[in-house]
């Protein structure tokens, strides 16, 4: 019996290898194109999200389903105890395809094999190419296993108020933070604002700070391998030294210990603070507030060699059995975690315009969608310029031990700007809770 | 219930007087209206504070001091909420507005079910318990009162599972299943109490009259321990519409606080819509109080004297 097609022009040995070459060769290649419709997977994959634009998600999901790819069930619940409720559910037997996480709880979600390693999937080389190298740690452990793909990242920045510093005399934005300090002082003296500091330091954030500060003054708190090594860097104890000073001489406020972003971002937008360090996108809370200072709050470049802390939370894949299925929710992730299958970075695009959250790809930063979707107060170069060598991830941050030493930091650093602990002591207290944590030896 | 703990003490002008009928100063009567006062404020400052966080926008919430009688107000709040149309970008829940209302249903299905099923079978627990004592019943009585301290978190596991497997996660019934383990405790507490407090005579005489066990616990017990069942219904309902932890795990955000704890991302913070949407999510538990806060003060306070 002959085919039609040899009966219509004959499928001589030439036009097989030919015909047998092309479909190889999209076998190959189409699955590396992101968000490419698969329809291998007929049925639904299930998302679960924290609540920050629910509809937003589904909106975002729902445009990559109509391209011909399979339906997505996302489920919403608050970032306020997502970590229980997802390790309960995933302990339970939930089957999640695809998820957001902590980067601080990555790698442990990968031992307990409930998220999958992305090694060998398709286009998640050039996925990991795509990013920073500063970010790339965040995503890839030492082992060079890849564990995850961003949701979104910042970088930790200074906001400062520039019609205060001009009035105080004071030429630039402070970098240093000595220079942090003295610019505080100065604003404080000439009374032109009675606490001119703030930051997010209640004690769950902490830990951020802590990487925050000590990278600012050049220190790395853990090496490769995760061994506390901000311990033997002498400049340690002044890093201590100065963030006890700047809340035991008020130029912090006493209420900080407690304040939420909110009320900092409100602090700043009513000119009752001159400076406030938290992630970059914060500006925008800032600007949109509206109030008599808003408009003055612009942002200070990492200077010389020193560093800022970059942060984000990640994507997680779930471990999925049915080849099909995960091949379905890996174009989802890439979807939502890189680009969409024109190669742009529509759903971080959509984050940039809901709030000014980033991406860490150089690509992000200069796709015109992405430029005009972040408002015109931003110095995007200078957002660039800071993930690209103006700030570093802690690599241990995605060990599994890590949220043990993470959950104790806040502690630790509130007795130190009570003025319960030595600047030495709070060292070797973060150092004994860091070994203890790697130990195993839980709280 | 003691003839005392009934009997009213005397209404005076000029001087107020105690129980016990003696006298009390002006002084000490402006002493103890001022505390009262005093108290009253602490208690109700944070929720004047929500209100008024509310009803104005974002930056007059950061104005020093708090506007504590704002100057002027707005709707847009509520309005956000309901709708989503906030104006802003800077909003992390805009389709709370189609998520809150039905919210505040399920929170109340929720709640009125469990009302229902507590009463019942708590109402038939601790009548057992006050009225057929058995050898043991003082250490089951302990028992239930430990199940109350249990935290949730060790529990909910297997809950999730079991869910999983019925195939209930994410509707209501896994949470009127899982409240019973804190509701159906303080219920039995709260009425084998108030049962303890009634006297049997009544009881007694229906049996002379030839009422059955559950005869007399619907034809004659129920009617008199309407106030006590009151109570606990209204402390189900509210443990219940306010619990967060099993709703987090077991839905999707399918009642109230676990909708509310959404309006902290860590992207944004929005503390006026929160207010807001925390206000709209009050008014259902705070009429049911008010109507029945009388029922609820008589049965906690049953037993106290006599």
């Amino acid at each position: 019996m002959k085919s039609k097609n040899a009966a219509a022009g004959g499928l001589d040995r030439r036009a097989f290898l030919k015909a047998g070459g092309a479909t190889a060769l999209a076998a190959i290649l189409a699955p590396g194109l992101a968000g490419r419709a698969e329809a291998a997977f007929s049925g639904s994959l299930d998302m679960l999200a924290w609540d920050f634009q629910p509809d937003t998600i589904k909106k975002l999901v729902g445009e990559w389903t109509a391209k011909g790819n399979p339906a997505v069930n996302v489920a919403v619940i608050p970032n306020l105890g997502f970590s229980p409720a997802l390790q309960t559910r995933l302990r339970g037997g939930d089957a999640i395809d695809l998820f957001y996480n902590f980067a601080y709880n990555s790698q442990k979600f990968v031992d307990q094999g409930w998220a999958a390693k992305l090694n060998g999937l398709p286009g998640v080389d050039d996925m990991v190419a795509d990013m920073y190298e500063s970010a790339r740690p965040a995503y890839v452990n030492a082992a060079g296993d890849i564990i995850s793909a961003p949701y979104f990242s910042a970088v930790h920045m200074m906001h400062y108020n520039d019609r205060m510093l001009k009035e105080a005399g004071i030429a630039a934005a402070p970098q240093t933070l000595k220079e942090i300090h003295d610019a505080s002082k100065i604003l404080k003296d000439k009374k032109i604002v009675e606490n001119p500091y703030v930051a997010y330091w209640v004690k769950e954030f902490c830990e951020e700070y802590l990487h925050t500060y000590l990278l600012n003054e050049g220190i790395t708190a853990f090496d490769a391998a995760g061994k506390p090594v901000f311990a033997d860097d002498p400049k340690t104890e002044g890093v201590f030294e100065w963030w006890q000073t700047m809340y035991q001489d008020g130029l912090a406020p006493k209420s900080v210990l407690n304040d939420d972003p909110g009320k900092l971002s409100n602090q700043m937008a009513q000119g009752d603070a001159a400076f406030f360090v938290l992630h970059h996108y914060f500006l925008s809370s800032i600007r949109s507030l509206n109030g008599p200072e808003s408009a003055n709050v612009m942002q200070g470049p990492i200077g010389g060699s020193n560093h800022t802390f970059q942060i984000g939370e990640v994507l997680q894949l779930g471990q999925i059995a049915d080849e099909e299925r995960r091949n379905a929710a890996w174009d989802l992730m890439k979807f939502y975690g890189w680009k969409d299958s024109a190669g742009k970075f529509t759903v971080f695009n959509q984050w940039a315009k809901a709030a000014g959250l980033a991406a860490p790809y150089p690509g992000f930063f200069t796709d015109p969608d992405v430029i005009a979707a972040f408002p015109d107060y931003f110095d995007l170069p200078m957002i660039s310029k800071t993930f690209e060598t103006g700030s570093k991830v802690v690599p241990a941050r995605t060990l599994p031990w890590y949220p043990d030493f993470q959950a104790k930091v806040g502690d630790v650093v509130h007795a130190l700007l009570l003025g319960q602990a030595t600047p030495k002591k709070t060292v070797e207290d973060l150092t004994a809770a860091a070994n203890s944590a790697q130990k195993g030896r839980s709280l | 219930m003691s003839d005392i703990a009934l009997s009213r003490a005397p209404r005076r002008r000029g001087k107020a007087a105690t129980a016990a009928g003696l006298q009390r100063s002006t002084t000490a009567t402006v002493i103890l209206y001022l505390c009262v006062a005093i108290f009253a404020v602490w208690i109700l400052l944070p929720v004047w504070y929500l209100v008024v966080s509310s009803l104005i926008t974002p930056s007059q919430l950061g104005v020093k001091p708090f506007p504590m009688v704002p100057s002027s107000i707005t709707f847009d709040n509520y309005l956000s909420v309901l709708t989503g149309a906030t104006g802003s970008t800077g909003f992390g829940s805009t389709d709370m507005g189609s998520r809150l209302l039905p919210a505040i249903g399920q929170s109340f299905f929720v709640s009125s079910v469990l009302v229902v099923l507590n009463l019942v079978i708590a109402g038939i627990a601790a009548y057992g318990l006050s009225r057929y004592p058995f050898s043991g019943s003082r250490l089951f009585e302990l028992s239930i009162i430990v199940s109350r301290v249990v935290p949730a978190i060790a529990i909910i596991g297997p809950f999730f599972v079991a869910f999983r497997v019925v195939g209930i996660l994410n509707t209501p019934w896994a949470l009127i299943i899982s409240y019973n383990v804190f509701t159906l405790p303080l219920a039995i507490m709260i009425l084998k109490n108030y049962f303890d407090q009634m006297p049997r005579e009544i009881e007694e005489a229906a049996k002379i009259d030839g009422a059955s066990r559950l005869q007399t616990l619907w034809i004659i017990i129920v009617p008199i321990a309407r106030p006590g069942l009151v109570a606990a219904g209204v402390l189900i309902f509210l443990e219940s519409w306010s619990e967060f932890f099993y709703s987090l795990v077991l839905t999707n955000q399918l009642t109230v606080p676990p909708l509310l704890a959404g309006f902290q991302s860590v992207q944004q913070f929005n503390w006026n819509s929160l207010a807001a949407a925390t206000v709209m999510s009050m008014i259902p538990p705070v009429v049911l109080v008010v109507i029945f806060q009388r029922h609820v003060v008589g049965a906690l306070t049953a037993g106290a004297v006599k």
